[in-house]
C-alpha cells in the first residue's frame, strides 16, 4: 500500500511539471491527466471505490474539458505568436526546482503540525519507512505535493496565458484539496463530490478563458 | 428531505439553463425562469425545518437557509423577467439558480469545508457567464477575460481559504482537534496566536469575496462589465451566503477553542470595514453612473456585514444575517431597477435621468420601496442591524457616527428619487411610449364571448401578444415586486434576531 502512495506521489510530481514545462499542448494534457489520475492515489489506505470513482471521473472530465480548448489555442498561437508553443513559461529545470523546493516548504509545515508525524519521528503506522527509523506519514506527503504543486503554478497562474494559465489554475486546486486531504483526513462522500465540481468548475471556466482568447479582436487584452 | 430537492431543482434547472445558454437562449431562459418558479415554490411550501443526511454530512434546513432561498429564488425569476424584456436572462438566471443550488447546500451543511468548497464551486459561473455574455455581445469590449479572471479569482479564492481554514481547524493540531471536541491546550500562546491567524484569514476571505475595501477593484470592473441583472447573484446573495458561512465557521471555532480575535485583529477588522462603509458610501454618492452606484451600495453593505467579525457574538451574528439578507433582497430590486430604467430611457446616468419619475410612476412606486428596502427606518430589521453592529463593534459616540456613516444610502439612491421628479432630461423625454411602464394594448374583447363559446381558446391566442405588447408592463410590475420583497425582508429580517 504505501508503494502505491509513494508512487502516485511521483507520478503527480512529474505529471504537474510536465503538464506546466511542456512546448506541446496535448503533452501538457497527458501530464495534467497523469498528475490529476495520481492525485487521487495520494492516500492511504487506498479510498472506496466508488470516491476512487468519483476522483477519476474528474480528473479525465477535466482534461477533456481543457482538451476542447487546445485546437483553438493552438491555431491561434501559431497565427500570432509562433514562438509560445515551443518555450515553455519557466523551463522544466526551473519547474523542477521550484516543485522541490515547494514540496520541502509542505513537509516543513506537516513537521510543524508535529501531530502529523512527517519526518524523523515514530512515525504513524501507515508511514513509509526511509530507512533508519525514519517515517514519512500519508499526511506529510499530501501536504509536500501541495506545497510543490502551489509552487510551480504560481507563476503560470499570474503571468501565463491560455492553456498554460488554465493548466496551473487546476493544479493549484488540486493542491487545496491535496491539503485539505493532509489536514484533516479523507473527506466525507458528498464533499468528495463537491471538491471535484469544484475542480471541474475551475477548468471549465479556464477553459472559456483561453478560448476566448482565441477569437479576440487581436490587440485587445483578450488575446 | 425539502433542502435536498430544493438544492436539486436549483442545480438542475440552473445546469441545464447555463448549458444551452450559448446556443438557445431562449430555451434557456424559459427553463431557467422555470426553475427559479419551482424553486422558489418548494421552498415556500416547506414548513419549519427538515433534515437530510448524505453519508456522514447532514443538511439541515434552517429559518436562514429558508429565508434566503426564497429571497433569491424570487429575485432570479423576477430578474429574469425583466432580463426577458431587456434582455441578458440567458446569461444571469442559470448561473444565479447554480450559485442558489450551492449556497443552499452551503448554507445546510454542517461541515464547513464542505460549505466554503460548495460555494468557491457554485460562484464561478454567476461570474463568467455573464461576463462571457457581455463579451459575445460587443467584442470590442477588451479586458473583459481580465475582468472575468479576477472575478473567478475572487471567489475560488476565499472559498479554498476556507477550505483550508476549515481543514486546520479539524487537523489534529487545529481547535477543534479532530474530533469536534475542545482543545485542551488553549492557554497555549501559539495556539491562541494560530486560532486568531486562522480567524482572520477568513474575515480577509469575506473582503475579497465581498468586494470590500480594499479588494474591491474587482468588483467595481465587474459591475461596470456586464448587464446589473448579473450583480445580484455574484455580488449580493454570493457574498452574502459566504459571509453567513464564514461567521459560522468563525463562531464555532471560537466557541471550541475559548479564544476570540485580539485586540489588534479587531481593530484590523474594524478598520477595513469602516473604510468600505466609508468609502463605498462616498463613491455610491459620487458616482453618476447607475450600476456603480449599485456595486458601491453593495460593497458597503459588506463592510457593516464585516463588523461582525469584531465580536462574534450571537446576537451580532443573528443581526448580520438579518442585514444580509435583507440588503441582498433590496439591491437586487436595485438591479432590476437599473436593468429596466437603462432600457426604457437609454442612459444610465443619473445625469441624463431627470424626470424619469414624472414618466414612469410605477417605477418611481419601486424606487421608493427600494430606498426604503436598503436604507430602513427604525423598527425594521434592516435598521436595528445596522446599529447593532456597529455599536457592538464601536460603543459610544463612535458608534453613532458609524450608524450615520451607514446611512449614506439615504442620498445615494435618494438622489435618483430627487432627479426623477425634476423636469424630464432629453433622453428621458425622448423615450417611447411602449417602454414607460403603462399598458400599451389592453386586452378588450371579453365580452364578445364567454369561455363556454370559444373565449378560452380566443385567450389564449391573444394573451401572449398582448403580454409582448406591454412587455414594459410586465417588466416594471416584476421590479415592483421586487421591492415589495426586498421591504418585506428588511422589515422582518430572518426572524432569528
Amino acid at each position: 500500500m504505501t508503494a502505491v502512495l509513494l508512487a502516485a506521489a511521483l507520478v503527480v510530481a512529474i505529471g504537474s511539471v510536465a503538464a506546466l514545462a511542456a512546448g506541446d499542448a496535448r503533452l501538457g494534457l497527458v501530464g495534467l491527466a497523469a498528475a490529476l489520475v495520481g492525485a487521487g492515489l495520494v492516500a492511504d489506505p487506498l479510498p472506496a471505490a466508488a470516491i476512487l470513482g468519483v476522483r477519476l471521473t474528474a480528473a479525465l472530465l477535466i482534461v477533456a474539458v481543457l482538451r476542447g480548448a487546445v485546437p483553438a489555442v493552438a491555431a491561434r498561437r501559431r497565427s500570432i505568436e509562433p514562438e509560445v508553443d515551443a518555450q515553455p513559461h519557466l523551463g522544466w529545470p526551473a519547474e523542477v526546482l521550484l516543485g522541490l523546493a515547494g514540496g520541502v516548504a509542505g513537509l516543513a509545515v506537516a513537521a510543524g503540525l508535529e501531530v502529523l508525524t512527517p519526518l524523523g519521528g515514530t512515525g504513524t503506522p501507515s508511514g513509509i519507512s526511509l530507512g533508519a527509523g525514519a517515517t514519512i506519514s500519508a499526511a506529510a506527503v499530501e501536504l509536500a505535493l501541495a506545497g510543490g504543486l502551489v509552487a510551480i503554478s504560481l507563476p503560470a497562474l499570474v503571468s501565463g496565458a491560455g492553456l498554460r494559465r488554465a493548466t496551473a489554475a487546476v493544479l493549484a486546486v488540486e493542491a487545496a484539496i491535496l491539503a485539505r486531504i493532509g489536514l484533516a483526513g479523507p473527506p466525507a462522500a458528498l464533499e468528495e463530490i463537491v471538491l471535484a465540481v469544484l475542480l471541474l468548475s475551475v477548468a471549465a471556466a479556464a477553459a472559456v478563458f483561453a478560448a476566448a482568447g482565441r477569437t479576440a479582436p487581436e490587440g485587445s487584452r483578450l488575446a | 428531505m425539502t433542502i435536498g430537492l430544493v438544492i436539486a431543482v436549483a442545480l438542475g434547472s440552473g445546469l441545464a439553463s447555463m448549458l444551452l445558454g450559448p446556443r438557445r437562449p431562449r430555451a434557456a431562459a424559459w427553463i431557467g425562469l422555470a426553475g427559479a418558479l419551482a424553486t422558489l415554490a418548494i421552498t415556500i411550501a416547506s414548513g419549519g425545518s427538515d433534515a437530510l443526511t448524505v453519508g456522514t454530512v447532514t443538511l439541515a434546513s434552517s429559518p436562514v437557509v429558508r429565508l434566503v432561498a426564497v429571497g433569491w429564488s424570487a429575485s432570479a425569476l423576477l430578474l429574469g423577467v425583466v432580463g426577458r424584456v431587456t434582455g441578458g436572462a440567458a446569461t444571469t438566471v442559470g448561473p444565479s439558480l447554480v450559485a442558489l443550488g450551492a449556497s443552499s447546500l452551503a448554507l445546510a451543511s454542517d461541515d464547513h469545508g464542505l460549505a466554503f468548497a460548495a460555494l468557491a464551486a457554485g460562484g464561478v459561473g454567476a461570474i463568467v457567464a455573464p461576463t462571457l455574455g457581455a463579451w459575445l455581445a460587443d467584442r470590442e469590449e477588451a479586458p473583459l477575460t481580465t475582468v472575468a479572471v479576477r472575478g473567478a479569482g475572487a471567489v475560488v479564492m476565499p472559498g479554498v481559504a476556507g477550505l483550508l481554514a476549515a481543514a486546520w481547524g479539524r487537523s489534529p493540531s487545529g481547535p477543534l482537534g479532530g474530533s469536534g471536541g475542545v482543545l485542551g491546550a488553549v492557554d497555549d500562546p501559539g495556539v491562541r496566536l494560530a486560532v486568531g491567524l486562522a480567524l482572520l484569514v477568513v474575515a480577509a476571505a469575506v473582503v475579497v469575496r465581498s468586494g470590500a475595501i480594499p479588494s474591491h477593484l474587482w468588483a467595481a470592473r465587474f459591475v461596470g462589465s456586464v448587464t446589473p441583472l448579473a450583480i445580484p447573484a455574484s455580488l449580493a446573495w454570493g457574498s452574502a451566503a459566504f459571509t453567513l458561512v464564514a461567521l459560522g465557521w468563525s463562531a464555532s471555532t471560537t466557541s471550541a477553542a475559548g479564544v476570540a480575535l485580539d485586540d489588534a485583529g479587531r481593530f484590523l477588522v474594524v478598520v477595513v470595514a469602516i473604510a468600505s462603509i466609508a468609502l463605498a458610501g462616498l463613491a455610491a454618492i459620487l458616482h453618476d453612473d447607475l450600476e456603480h452606484v449599485l456595486g458601491y451600495t453593495i460593497v458597503q453593505a459588506a463592510g457593516i456585514a464585516l463588523l461582525a467579525f469584531a465580536t462574534l457574538r450571537s446576537d451580532t451574528n443573528h443581526a448580520a444575517a438579518d442585514w444580509l439578507v435583507a440588503t441582498a433582497a433590496a439591491t437586487s430590486a436595485m438591479a432590476a431597477w437599473i436593468a429596466l430604467a437603462r432600457w426604457t430611457f437609454g442612459t444610465h446616468r443619473v445625469s441624463e435621468l431627470r424626470g424619469w419619475a414624472r414618466r414612469s410612476p410605477a417605477l418611481a412606486i419601486a424606487a421608493a420601496a427600494i430606498l426604503v428596502g436598503v436604507v430602513g427606518v427604525p423598527g425594521m430589521a434592516v435598521f436595528d442591524a445596522r446599529v447593532s453592529l456597529a455599536t457592538s463593534a464601536l460603543p459610544g459616540v463612535l458608534g453613532a457616527g458609524l450608524v450615520v456613516v451607514a446611512l449614506s444610502p439615504v442620498i445615494a439612491v435618494g438622489r435618483i428619487l430627487v432627479a426623477g421628479v425634476g423636469r424630464a432630461a432629453p433622453e428621458v423625454a425622448a423615450a417611447p411610449r411602449e417602454r414607460l411602464g403603462v399598458l400599451v394594448r389592453p386586452a378588450g374583447g371579453w365580452s364578445r364571448g364567454g369561455l363556454s363559446r370559444g373565449g378560452l381558446a380566443w385567450a389564449l391566442r391573444v394573451t401572449p401578444a398582448v403580454v409582448r405588447a406591454n412587455a414594459a408592463l410586465v417588466a416594471t410590475l416584476a421590479v415592483v415586486l421586487l421591492g415589495v420583497v426586498g421591504l418585506a425582508l428588511a422589515v422582518t429580517g430572518t426572524g432569528a434576531g
